[in-house]
């Protein structure tokens, strides 16, 4: 029987390593050719590289027929939306034109992209380029998924225009061990921490008076943590059957300025703006004011009891009528949205001050698949969606007069007869397309919010000086593992107020102490040192 | 006959409190699919809703969720599978239920290790992706994983040794049948118990399955089942409330899901045909066997 | 097949025995193919255990790392608690979940009444649903605000409410109890089928000799069901390094307070892979579960053999 099994699982071997092995030889192949006749180009002196590139496609598609195919993925709420096919012959219709090739949009539900794309990526199916909104730009990084998109001079033969559109302390950001991985979305990467949202409708019922209150650039109130407890303290006099505070634990990557340099808040920047040092926020005061306020706000009847375990959405439950107030993080626009998502008109509070964190730009940029087939057809599509209005309103909105009209004043609203729920291209994901300023702007918004997007991003005055720096800690990743774990089993307590503080922050503090954290942020810290050298 | 009589009542009393121990959560689920959904976040599922709303349902059945036609899929795959299923793990169940078949142990032994060791998503999805290349098509719904399981083949294959006497099949061989004869004509009709049994598996399985349309359908949507369109929205949902934080912008459209509600909807949808069609497949597990006949 | 190479106990050579059953051989054939597609091709994928995966050089071309991937689950203080709650839940639910099933088995088999099917149906509705929502039913009893058992039937009951999500002292009996109203009605289908495919010949002659029911019980129905309790038990302790991920991370909804009778083997490295989806770590901790399944397996596979032979698996 042995003799059997080992006959087995050798033959097992062969068939599969000959299914895999080949796959890769051949990529390889396809790739060499590629930057050969990149080479190749250089000599020829008329035209530019890029225009080159394309006239060459646009020959070889005349020769067979067929255009070549850039596929880019993406996701959405609802997976592909009905009418994608029409959007994708659209699109490839227009980019035959301008890059010579076609183009698919491969949009898979926010759900299951992440691991559906991990494991094409994985497997050397075709895809070129991918949003790493989902696996995350580090995971992408370390599992050699994508490809440095400045190898060859990729970037600056056939990329230029994205020079144009993001910054290069942006590109910069998205940087790991020197290499470009990504580009990072055009959106805002500034917050300005700690907005607490509170319900008008509650206020006015408690009697709170604004007009002491200045307001902050963007239009919200400026107000302290007194201020809040104050209001907190009428609202719950006035309306006791409502519970004051709809949780979430967002106390630090949402309510102050400590940075989760390298990917976590195991070992963190408590001063960005200004120091390296990694330091152990759950030590800190920073962290310890919170949970004092928790305590305080648990103790005085504010937060639900089920707190804990309660996984609705903390903007879902006020739209409940059961809650009156949270924190989120401002920035343009936000009291429009957050009233909506709320189902009421929401009063914003800016308690905090405005942030940049090292992650902000690089949290989830766009990169290229190493496997790519072509990759400078793979540079061209990706300039052009973040250059070409007509490439990011297909990807953006769909189709003009079909899914979108354009108003006089160049903003756009649904087309005749459609809405949110029978559109057949609304992939409502705006905030992870490469360019959603080169599209048009929906109705109500203000037409240059692009600018005023870029202009409070630009004026972030705290920015984390880490701005950029990665770290791979899959060296620790049992340290890690074992931290994650004590981390939720003694922090929930202590952050909701559900403990005293002085007890919960000792006993959390003890457990991530034998879990390991000095040694990771000991390890954090070289890697940081090393980085800022 | 008397001890007959109060084993009767006394399965009857047992039975009915694991009933209701069943169906309670059941009703709960119902009731609260039926609970509007700010109600639900604030005061909690109740059996007693103050106020009803069936906009869960609404929200389910509206357009661009086409649950009829996941529900066409998802039959068709199910009575598909179930019949490819029962076919392929009787056959070789009942192979190895042969105690003098050379090689059997070695079957045997493949069997049970397959149920113990796997080789993972990626190695598993890259086989069927590139070397068979069902991604975005039917088969990927039917084939990967759950067309056989080594469960299954040991469950019917114990069923055989102990149920179907070596006598009765060696009378049919005397009396000049064939294997595939005796197969067919003594070895199924002893065995419908078994059959309803892994029949009733493979269906449940087929029917629950999602992971594989998850996996294999990035394209076709319109290939979903039923259980794909109501997970992608359920983990749509969680997706939206665990990652807000991070997702910043998550917009507007979003918070108009009744997430509490659907959820509850969903199981709902889920399970009704399974309630409708379970009757017929129960009449195979009501009576017993009997040898004698077949002896006879 | 022709007649003369039917008949059993002849001593015949293995050429021939082979093509006395090469029918056999055909059935087994669709089942095996099958088998080594979906089972065996990806097999050789567990060297990502040792590897540190990188696309661009493929499974087998990444870096070997030897061990490293399965530091996450011995190099922790937690591998104790985690293996151990494990073990122990696993063995609570062999024990307790062939008992209710065989048990509730019975009392369908031997029911006259026509409401036996209802009885069925109903008892394997739970199968049906996800853990998900599961476990916001069980949030629905235990909430501490809102929850049934707090609000309604504590308080009938003149008592305190209980902060059922922080308290661990209920949590093993909460687990094992979901577990088995999810599981009873889908187990006790199989030993139901198992008493259905005994000679109902024999029990019609124990009725004769004047046998009561319990008596039948006993010395029929379970002693013949030995054969298949065996076998769930064998199977089920080769899985005994695993967890059902939804039982035990989505029923106590992920309580930090809760980890220490909550924390299995596969809720600790799903916590710990969330941020990095880390394909080398879930694979060296799917092989570690299926090696010590295996070991376990084949030792207790080899006792069954000397006891009762003919119930051993292979």
């Amino acid at each position: 029987m042995k003799k059997f099994l080992a006959t087995l699982l050798a033959s097992v071997m062969v068939v599969s390593c000959l299914a895999g092995c080949g796959k890769t030889d051949d990529k390889t192949e396809t790739k060499s050719s590629a930057v050969e006749s990149s080479v190749v180009a250089t000599a020829d002196g008329e035209m530019t590289l890029a225009q080159k590139a394309i006239a060459d496609r646009k020959a070889e598609a005349e020769k067979t027929g067929k255009y070549e195919k850039i596929v880019v993925s993406f996701f959405d709420w609802t997976g592909a939306p009905a009418g994608l096919d029409r959007i994708n012959q659209k699109l490839s219709a227009h980019t035959e034109e301008t890059l010579g090739v076609d183009v698919e949009l491969l949009i898979i539900d926010s759900a299951a992209y992440s691991d559906d794309i991990k494991l094409m990526l994985s497997s050397g199916e075709q895809v070129d380029l991918f949003s790493t909104c989902g696996p995350g730009y580090m995971t992408c990084v370390n599992n050699g998924y994508t490809a440095d998109l400045e190898e060859n001079g990729l970037l600056d033969n056939y990329g230029a225009g994205l020079k144009d559109v993001v910054r290069s302390d942006y590109f910069d950001a998205c940087r790991v061990g020197g290499k470009l991985f990504g580009v990072p979305p055009i959106k805002d990467y500034a917050i300005q921490t700690a907005a607490v949202c509170i319900g008008t409708e509650y206020l006015e019922g408690a009697g709170v008076d604004l007009s002491k209150f200045g307001k902050d650039s963007l239009g919200y109130y400026k107000c302290t943590w007194e201020d809040i407890d104050d209001m907190f303290a009428k609202m719950h006099a006035a309306f006791p059957d409502k519970i004051v505070y709809s949780t979430q634990d967002n106390m630090l990557s949402q309510g102050s300025c400590v940075d989760p340099v390298g990917g976590d808040y195991y070992g963190s920047l408590l001063d960005p703006a200004n120091s390296l040092k990694v330091e152990n926020v759950y030590e800190s005061e920073i962290f310890k004011t919170w949970c004092d306020r928790f305590y305080r706000w648990n103790q005085a009847g504010y937060i639900s009891g089920d707190a804990l375990t309660d996984k609705n959405g903390a903007s879902a439950r006020i739209k409940s009528g059961a809650y009156m107030a949270m924190m989120a993080c401002g920035k343009p626009a936000y009291e429009n949205q957050i009233s909506g998502e709320c189902g009421r008109p929401m009063t914003v509070f800016d308690v905090g001050e405005p942030f940049m964190s090292s992650s902000a730009v690089s949290s989830f940029p766009w990169c290229m698949n190493q496997s790519t087939e072509d990759p400078i057809a793979a540079m061209q599509v990706l300039e052009a969606l973040y250059t070409d209005p007509v490439v990011a309103n297909l990807a953006c909105w769909g189709e003009e007069g079909v899914e979108y009209v354009v108003n006089p004043d160049t903003t756009i609203n649904w087309g005749p007869g459609v809405d949110s729920t029978n559109s057949e291209y609304y992939p409502n994901v705006l905030w992870l397309m490469p360019n959603q300023y080169a599209a048009h702007v929906w109705e109500g918004d203000p037409v240059d919010v692009g600018e005023q997007t870029a202009a409070f991003n630009d004026n972030c005055p705290v920015k984390s000086k880490a701005l950029g720096f990665t770290w791979d800690n899959s060296e620790y990743a049992a340290t890690y593992t074992t931290l994650q774990n004590a981390y939720e089993e003694y922090a929930g307590k202590v952050i909701y107020g559900f403990v005293e503080p002085e007890a919960g922050l000792k006993e959390l503090n003890d457990a991530l102490k034998a879990a390991g954290l000095e040694e990771y942020m000991a390890a954090k810290q070289k890697a940081l040192d090393e980085w800022a050298k | 006959m008397r001890s007959d009589k109060k084993f009767q009542i006394f399965s009857h009393g047992v039975l009915i409190v694991f009933s209701l121990l069943a169906l309670m959560p059941m009703i709960l689920m119902f009731t609260s699919s039926l609970t509007d959904n700010s109600e639900l976040i604030a005061s909690g599922y109740t059996y007693f809703p103050k106020k009803w709303s069936v906009y869960a349902y609404e929200y389910i059945f509206s357009t661009g969720n086409s649950v009829v036609h996941a529900y066409g899929i998802s039959l068709i795959l199910t009575f598909l599978g179930t019949v490819l299923a029962l076919t392929i793990t009787t056959l070789l169940a009942y192979a190895i239920s042969k105690k003098d078949m050379p090689g059997r142990k070695v079957i045997t032994f493949l069997i049970v290790f397959s149920m113990l060791f796997n080789g993972g998503l990626v190695p598993t999805y890259i086989i069927y992706t590139n070397l068979l290349g069902i991604k975005n098509s039917f088969w990927a719904l039917l084939v990967p994983g759950l067309l056989m399981n080594g469960f299954n083949v040991m469950l019917m294959k114990s069923y055989f040794v102990s149920s179907i006497p070596e006598e009765i099949l060696d009378a049919a061989y005397i009396d000049g049948a064939s294997e595939t004869r005796t197969f067919l004509s003594v070895v199924i009709p002893l065995s419908k118990p078994i059959l309803a049994t892994i029949a009733l598996f493979a269906g449940i399985a087929y029917w629950n399955d999602w992971m594989n349309g998850y996996i294999y359908l990035t394209k076709r949507t319109d290939l979903y089942s039923v259980q794909n369109l109501l997970n992608r929205m359920m983990q749509n949902i969680q997706f939206l409330s665990q990652s807000s934080s991070n997702v910043q912008n998550a917009n507007v459209g979003l918070s108009a899901i009744p997430m509490a509600s659907v959820r509850m909807a969903m199981a709902v949808v889920g399970i009704l045909p399974i309630i409708i069609i379970y009757p017929f497949v129960q009449k195979y597990f009501v009576k017993g066997i009997t040898l004698g006949g077949v002896k006879g | 097949m022709k007649n003369e190479q039917k008949g059993y106990g002849n001593r015949k050579t293995l050429k021939k025995r082979i093509r006395r059953f090469l029918p056999m051989y055909i059935m087994a054939l669709p089942g095996l193919l099958y088998l080594f597609i979906n089972n065996y091709m990806p097999l050789p994928g567990l060297v990502l255990a040792f590897k540190k995966f990188n696309a661009k050089k493929g499974i087998f071309g990444s870096d070997f790392i030897g061990l490293k991937n399965f530091e996450p689950l011995f190099k922790t203080k937690d591998a104790f608690v985690i293996t151990r709650n494990t073990i122990l839940y696993n063995l609570a639910f062999i024990v307790i979940n062939t008992v209710l099933a065989v048990f509730v088995a019975i009392m369908l088999a031997e029911m006259t009444s026509k409401l036996k099917k209802t009885y069925q149906c109903l008892i394997l509705l739970p199968f049906m649903i996800s853990m998900v929502i599961v476990s916001y039913l069980v949030f629905g009893f235990f909430s501490n605000d809102n929850g049934f058992v707090n609000n309604t039937l504590l308080k009938l009951m003149g008592k305190e409410p209980i902060q059922w999500y922080m308290e661990k002292k209920y949590w093993p009996f909460i687990i094992v109890f979901v577990n088995a109203w999810k599981v009873t009605g889908y187990n006790c289908i199989i030993y139901l089928s198992a008493i259905l495919g005994i000679d109902r010949g024999i029990y019609e002659s124990a009725a004769i000799d004047g046998c009561s029911k319990w008596r039948q019980i006993t010395k029929i129905t379970i002693p013949l069901l030995k054969p298949t309790i065996i076998m769930m038990t064998l199977l089920a302790i080769g899985r005994i390094f695993y967890s059902d991920f939804g039982l035990f991370y989505q029923v106590p909804m992920n309580q930090g307070a809760l980890f220490k009778v909550t924390n299995t083997i596969d809720t600790y490295v799903y916590r710990g892979l969330v941020q990095d989806g880390n394909y080398g770590i879930s694979s060296a901790a799917g092989l570690y579960q299926s090696l010590v399944g295996f070991i376990l397996i084949l030792a207790a596979n080899l006792s069954v053999k000397k006891i009762e032979p003919e119930s051993a698996l292979f």
